[in-house]
């Protein structure tokens, strides 16, 4: 096995614990010291961990928009005078409330490549290879981190923000890229892209492994973006907030994904009661940050359910704990329907069982005062009575996994939305009139 | 097959003194240019005593806090 970092990945438990514990105080002194915002939460002598998780109250994302409302566009909340920003990043804002906008110092961006670096050098990536960065360069911290850890490792970058799908196709086919970071929907576009192309990706391109990012996924996409591409599809996980990389797919085990535990705490909390809930049990993700300087995080409650296991269940020799499968699904994700609990990722899942299925967009709507699920799909160019059948095979898949029938009509080739971004294909409508 | 996990203590030692080095340059230097690769090296420098649970003063202390009280101020306005 090789590492990245083996003093850090394979410290034993107890050790690593009490490094978190002094980093902890360290961080809790800086911020107490430095931001009007955590000087007014912090609570005062904080003895331990347990103490901390006890006492320090769980940050929500209102508690930072508010208190960037306060005092904009970074507010209270930073611990460092913004003067000594590098980089700017922010949300995207598109859930219809502002953006969190943050900062980073020179020093945090460096740990932000490190983290990026942790997960690619874990995955196999080493400085003989080429990668592509497939998304948009912009205001999302997204894959800035990969293309400037790429760099670090030695690696040829081929920046390919703003590129449309077929030059892609043709920069991984001209160029034998070997590594490609963009997110799952991005990887489906892709291969979508290649079959019109007629590339088989697989046979006439190198890509052997793919950094994965950015959005839940199911297993099948997963699958099916190994086939295509021939590649392995490693998952990794950051946030705006946290600033990092929090976690990376271990390649001895299938979708264990290691928390980087010398930056970050993760704690695990039932959804409801917000008590610690055991290994292997599910829960709401709840971040300390423990390095970065500019902005930093104690606590936050981010909306994310994932299952937290012991490292001692991955053979790696890490002594990281992992999360099973990384982020399972958003809480606000997650919709009853006719008492029956449906997420986007349990609908992908039945979508992209079908082969003909390119896209697909679903949204739930009150018929008659019935709820039901409406399905969009774009099957190439299927018509007539093969269109109708598959209709009905998707709603009888449909019944079966998920326990609803749902309305299903195939939509013309190329007419839903694409994104290569966070992208949203269940769409709660209940609240629009329908015939 | 497995990679070195850990540095040798004179590498350790090595690298802290560089640490010290450029920090006490940096913090004297003013030539534009010397002053902003020392910068850069320190950070990267910084990461990597990390990852090697070497621990260090961790955070950047500011000379001044105006920018706290103009925060505060703005916040309570």
């Amino acid at each position: 096995m090789e590492y990245w970092n083996g003093t850090a990945e394979t410290m034993p438990r107890e050790e690593l614990e009490q490094w978190q514990w002094r980093r902890l105080r360290r961080a809790l002194d800086h911020a107490r010291h430095s931001s009007p915002f955590w000087a007014e939460r912090i609570p005062d002598g904080i003895t331990s961990m347990a103490d901390y998780t006890e006492r320090m109250p769980l940050l929500y994302k209102a508690d930072l928009l508010a208190a960037q409302q306060a005092a904009p566009p970074y507010g209270t909340w930073p611990s460092l005078d913004p003067v000594h920003g590098v980089r700017h990043h922010q949300t995207s804002g598109t859930s219809g409330n502002p953006p969190v906008r943050t900062f980073d110092t020179e020093r945090d961006w460096k740990w932000i490549t490190d983290t990026f670096c942790t997960a690619l050098y874990n995955n196999g990536v080493r400085s003989h290879h080429k990668g592509l960065v497939s998304f948009g360069y912009g205001l999302f911290a997204g894959f800035w981190g990969m293309h400037y850890a790429l760099e670090r490792l030695g690696c040829t970058i081929v920046p390919a923000g703003g590129l449309d799908s077929r030059t892609v196709i043709r920069l991984l086919v001209d160029y034998g890229i070997e590594v490609l970071g963009l997110t799952p929907s991005y990887a489906m576009r892709l291969i979508e892209t290649a079959g019109e192309m007629g590339v088989d990706l697989a046979r006439d391109a190198n890509v052997q492994i793919i950094l994965a990012g950015a959005e839940p996924r199911s297993d099948f996409t997963t699958h099916t973006i190994e086939q295509a591409f021939g590649a392995r599809v490693f998952n990794a996980a950051g946030t705006t907030e946290f600033g990092a990389v929090f976690m990376f797919e271990c390649p001895s085990r299938r979708n264990a994904c290691h928390i980087i535990e010398p930056t970050v705490i993760e704690e695990v909390l039932h959804p409801e009661t917000k008590q610690p809930v055991g290994y292997g049990e599910e829960g709401v993700r709840v971040t300390t940050g423990l390095w970065r300087e500019s902005m930093q995080l104690f606590r936050h409650w981010t909306e994310d359910i994932v299952v937290k296991r012991p490292h001692n269940e991955c053979g790696c020799g890490r002594t990281w704990d992992f999360l099973d499968g990384g982020i399972l699904r958003r809480v606000d994700d997650m919709r009853k329907i006719r008492g029956v609990s449906v997420t986007p990722v349990m609908i992908e899942d039945v979508l992209r069982s079908f082969p003909e299925v390119t896209e697909f967009r679903s949204s739930i709507r009150t018929v008659r005062g019935l709820d039901t699920v409406h399905v969009q799909a774009e099957a190439g160019g299927i018509a007539g009575e093969a269109a109708a059948a598959l209709c009905a095979r998707i709603a009888g898949e449909f019944k079966r996994e998920i326990g609803i029938r749902p309305q299903v009509e195939l939509a013309p080739p190329g007419s839903l939305p694409r994104t290569k971004w966070k992208a949203a294909r269940l769409h709660d409508e209940r609240h629009l009139a329908h015939a | 097959m497995t990679n070195d996990t850990s540095l040798t203590p004179e590498q350790r030692d090595g690298l802290l003194e560089s640490y010290r080095t450029l920090t006490d340059l940096c913090a004297a230097c003013r030539v534009p240019a010397v002053q902003a690769a020392l910068r850069g090296a320190l950070a990267e420098l910084r990461v990597a005593l990390d990852g090697q649970a070497v621990e260090l003063d961790d955070y950047y202390r500011p000379a001044s806090t105006a920018w706290y009280q103009a925060a505060s101020d703005l916040a309570v306005a």
